[in-house]
């Protein structure tokens, strides 16, 4: 993996890195695939529709309204609030 | 005796003999608790008043069997009104409105909750050393944390106690942090097996915020016993497992095998698979929950950025530690359209393919038992949702929703292997 390759996965991931991070990086991202990259070998496909088995969908509550979290207790955490939450000015 | 050191269990007969009040008990711990250390927050206030409604609790004779116990929570697992900090700076200001369901169900059974103990950043080290290092202490007689990877046995093998991870869907998810939600569980860590199985039978079941759960119970008193009971004692470990760990698995086979077990050595085909299958699926899944942070609605917000998406750029990159970046890098990594068949789906398809191959195993055998801090057999347990406890050094994994059946053999080579 290369730099540009780091930089797209942290362009993605909505990260940001200088070049000498970038760099080191790279290094790390290459060991980690390397150490891993046998998987590719093994010899299985996977099968979507024998997976989460284990989840209980009729188990369900029912479709009703219930009393939600107070609103001051859902601001308090954040940073900038003035009965909503403040962003830097989206469009022109 | 110091009655910080006791088990829960004697601690409870002291609480009912009225050797000591609940009140007393929290003070006891709450004094040794130091300012740094195991414990990211202490709730001393909260502790008080938790002890005095244990203490009317215990008075009036109807109380559970953690009523009055002093337990500490791992700080991934929300707190109402409670600092949360998932031991990261992106969340360091974070005060849930709502506690997780595991710890609602300790406060509302009269649990004395000391604090929050520490983790490493989102569970991306150990996320259980805090809390295992406090039960060890005598800093909380308890302890609820998370479990991904066999962090709960890790952890408790380390400190020389005892831990339990649940089977996943016994213990709602709900409000614990998620890291990697196909195998976060919530556990206990305690000083003994009976700890680990009373803090158990309060948080398990089903919850409708969880659609995993299942309303499940099964039985200690009628649990296969020592001598019926078939072990399998797994082999050929692909992990960096110290030679002491391997000399406890030797010893508990023995003892097993001397009080009537049926005890032989087994394996599994894609053992050597199941670490990086592991590593693979957990930070794909970490890539995709963490990408709620974004220093909007709460946590982190960097002081910079000038559009929304540099603010958002700006205060993750700056409030995620390295760890957690690289994890959301390779996450992200195996998820792209290039890598997922490669990757993901290789990583999805052995996770299938290890969990039919220690099915096998349960066809044959009730349980099997490996070296507590094996990351191979951790990992294959986890992929495949199953039970572990873990105590002298070995674990104990049996069939999804038996945790019965290896609280019991846990219990029975505790108690033997003392004498």
């Amino acid at each position: 993996m290369d730099t540009q390759t780091v930089k797209y996965l942290a362009n993605l991931g909505f990260l940001s890195f200088d070049e000498n991070e970038l760099e080191k990086l790279a290094e790390e991202m290459n060991g980690i695939i390397e150490s891993v990259s046998f998987v590719k070998d093994y010899n299985a496909e996977y099968d979507p529709l024998n997976d989460n088995l284990g989840a209980h969908l009729d188990d369900l509550r029912e479709d009703k309204a219930e009393p939600d979290y107070p609103t001051d207790k859902l601001m308090r955490n954040a940073v900038h609030s003035e009965n909503c939450f403040v962003v830097p000015k989206v469009m022109e | 005796m110091d009655i910080t050191s006791m088990k829960i269990k004697d601690m409870r007969n002291a609480l009912d003999k009225r050797e000591i009040t609940a009140g007393e008990l929290a003070d006891e711990y709450l004094k040794r608790i130091p300012v740094s250390g195991c414990f990211e927050t202490v709730t001393e206030e909260n502790a008080g008043i938790a002890a005095k409604n244990a203490q009317e609790a215990i008075n009036s004779g109807k109380s559970s069997e953690i009523c009055g116990i002093p337990l500490a929570i791992s700080d991934n697992i929300c707190t109402e009104d409670v600092r949360t900090s998932c031991g990261s700076k992106m969340l360091y200001n974070f005060i849930p409105p709502y506690s997780a369901e595991a710890a609602d169900r300790l406060n509302k059974n009269g649990a004395v909750i000391l604090g929050k103990t520490k983790i490493d950043e989102f569970s991306m080290g150990n996320n259980t050393l805090g809390a295992a290092t406090a039960v060890k202490e005598n800093l909380c007689a308890g302890a609820i944390c998370s479990d991904t990877g066999g962090e709960i046995g890790t952890s408790a093998s380390a400190c020389g106690i005892a831990g339990l991870k649940p089977t996943y869907g016994r213990v709602s998810r709900h409000g614990l942090a998620a890291i990697a939600s196909s195998m976060d569980t919530i556990g206990a860590i305690a000083k003994d097996v009976s700890g680990c199985a009373s803090i158990l039978g309060i948080i398990e079941g089903y919850d409708t915020k969880d659609v995993h759960t299942r309303a499940y119970k099964d039985n200690r008193e009628t649990a296969k016993d020592i001598k019926t009971l078939k072990i399998a004692v797994m082999q050929d470990s692909t992990g960096p497992v110290a030679k002491s760990d391997s000399t406890e698995v030797e010893e508990a086979s023995a003892f097993f095998s001397s009080n009537g077990a049926e005890v032989s050595a087994c394996g599994i085909p894609s053992l050597k698979y199941a670490y990086p299958s592991f590593y693979i699926i957990s930070s794909a899944e970490a890539s995709t929950n963490l990408a709620r942070y974004d220093g909007i609605k709460f946590g982190y917000r960097s002081e910079k950025g000038d559009s929304y998406a540099e603010l958002v750029v700006n205060s993750r990159t700056e409030g995620f530690g390295d760890e957690v970046k690289k994890r959301i890098l390779f996450g992200t990594f195996t998820l792209m359209s290039d890598n997922i068949k490669d990757y993901f789906y290789k990583a999805m398809a052995i996770r299938q393919k290890i969990r039919g191959e220690l099915l096998s195993v349960f066809d044959k055998y009730d349980a099997f038992i490996f070296p507590a801090r094996d990351s191979s057999y951790n990992a294959a347990a986890s992929l495949a949702g199953l039970p572990v406890i873990t105590v002298g050094g070995i674990s104990i994994a049996g069939r999804q929703m038996e945790e019965s059946t290896i609280i019991k053999a846990a219990e029975f080579f505790e108690k033997g292997r003392k004498v």
